[in-house]
């Protein structure tokens, strides 16, 4: 119990210095992977449903 | 109505480049923000996302009018086109400001005024193309869907000024004084970069609108693929 | 569809779409001047909280202000962590028994989640950050941002 008590002191100590936001990458990488992933996803969408629609209609271009 | 020949790759190639240079610029090249850190990084994406929905959505509602006081089809390609692309553009900008949310805020998703009405402005957007999907005929489909996104339009100022309507614990809109100049860079190029983006998936999707027109009732949404094409 | 039932449709679309815009942005303000209570409040200020007496009390809300630090020198170094939040008028005590995200600092928007005890000493074990809507690089940044002022040609 105070062990716990001592680690949240000094999480409490770091944001107390200046109440900056330190690092955390992964949310940045996170969000980044996210956005290409859905970008480049819907590319291959549109890319795919065009490929279909041209094969079915028989229209060459 | 037909788009000249293939005149969005020239933008799609320039947006690809324009963008990756973007992602990198707003990675790498600026100085975190005073607070929020290299976390603020994270807007570089958000926020542009945010405009471009708002930006694609517009065009479907003066597309959504177009059809309905001229009757070209070609609004109607335009629509389905916009209304998938702002769909797309609004689940970034959901999934980007989640992320946000939790390292700044410290939770991934409050329904808050903001987050509350972007949410509805998202399903009631899926609602309409969830519409056109039902409807078989072209001119019904087109002239039910303009009507359906006149009225889906209404979300777009209440989303937009919701932190200005109701207290919110999203930040209000900011202005270009408050945004140090490198920052400022950094999201007018990825803002530029993703409405390229945009403009080429509209182009794309447009004429996949305009075939599937011209097929007939064929479903807005894709077919399965069949066996033997596999 | 004839032209004219189109264009009907149309401003008939147009009419609905601006009726609700309008019913959803006033209504709430209406009922607020008619029954003194607005519904749509995502968190209460301080003296809202206080001036509502035994109804503020009652239930799990949120309160929303400034950070004003604690009494105890050392208020943002422990758990619970004790600080005011502020508004023009008022001020209430908060005890967190959450550690809050790193951004909390004093002077800082947040809005906690909890009651109002019998002592006046609001109870939360959720400290939310508000950032304001300025964008700043860091002091000792200035010169990193120097080098990315002139990349940009800005």
């Amino acid at each position: 119990m105070e062990e716990e008590a001592e680690t949240e002191s000094i999480t409490l100590q770091d944001s107390a210095a200046g109440g900056r936001i330190d690092g955390k990458w992964g949310y940045i990488w996170g969000a980044y992977s996210v956005t290409w992933v859905l970008l480049v996803g819907y590319t291959l969408s549109l890319v795919l449903r065009g490929r279909l629609l041209r094969r079915s209609s028989g229209v060459e271009r | 109505m037909k788009l000249p020949f293939a005149w969005e790759h020239l933008i799609g190639v320039i947006a690809l480049l324009l963008f990756c240079y973007g992602q990198v610029f707003g990675l790498f090249m600026v100085p975190p923000d005073a607070h929020m850190g290299d976390v603020a990084r994270i807007l570089f994406v958000h926020v542009p996302s945010a405009w471009n929905a708002f930006f694609v959505f517009t065009i479907a509602f003066v597309c959504a009018l177009g059809y309905l006081i001229s009757g070209r089809k070609g609004f109607d390609h335009a629509l389905e086109a916009a209304l998938e692309v702002g769909i797309l553009l609004t689940i970034l900008l959901l999934m980007t400001g989640s992320i946000f949310a939790k390292p700044t805020w410290d939770v991934w998703w409050k329904w808050e005024p903001r987050l509350t009405s972007s949410a509805i402005m998202l399903m009631t957007y899926v609602g309409v193309v969830v519409l056109r999907s039902v409807v078989q005929d072209n001119e019904r489909r087109a002239v039910w869907s303009s009507a359906a996104t006149i009225l889906a339009s209404v979300t777009l100022p209440l989303t937009y000024f919701s932190v200005q309507i109701w207290r919110s614990i999203h930040q209000i809109q900011t202005s270009p004084a408050d945004i140090d100049a490198p920052l400022r860079m950094a999201w007018r190029i990825n803002a530029l970069a993703v409405l390229l983006l945009a403009t080429w998936f509209l182009a794309r999707r447009w004429r996949i609108a305009a075939r599937r027109w011209e097929l007939g009732d064929a479903p807005p949404l894709p077919e399965p693929l069949q066996p033997e094409e596999v | 569809m004839k032209p004219w039932q189109r264009l009907l449709l149309a401003f008939g679309a147009l009419a609905v779409a601006g009726g609700a815009l309008l019913f959803i942005v006033f209504s709430d303000k209406l009922a607020g001047d008619i029954f003194g209570d607005e519904n749509l409040v995502f968190y209460w200020s301080p003296t809202e909280l206080l001036d509502a007496g035994e109804k503020g009390r009652r239930a799990t809300v949120r309160l929303g202000g400034m950070v004003r630090p604690g009494d105890d020198p050392n208020w943002d170094r422990k758990l619970p962590i004790e600080f005011y939040v502020e508004d023009a008028d008022q001020r209430i005590m908060v005890r967190s028994t959450g550690a809050p995200p790193q951004m909390f600092r004093e002077g800082i928007g947040v809005v906690v989640e909890g009651k109002l005890n019998s002592d006046g000493v609001f109870e939360t074990d959720r400290v939310m950050v508000k950032h304001s809507n300025e964008y700043r690089v860091p002091d000792d940044e200035a010169e990193m941002a120097d080098a990315a002022r002139t990349l940009t040609l800005d």
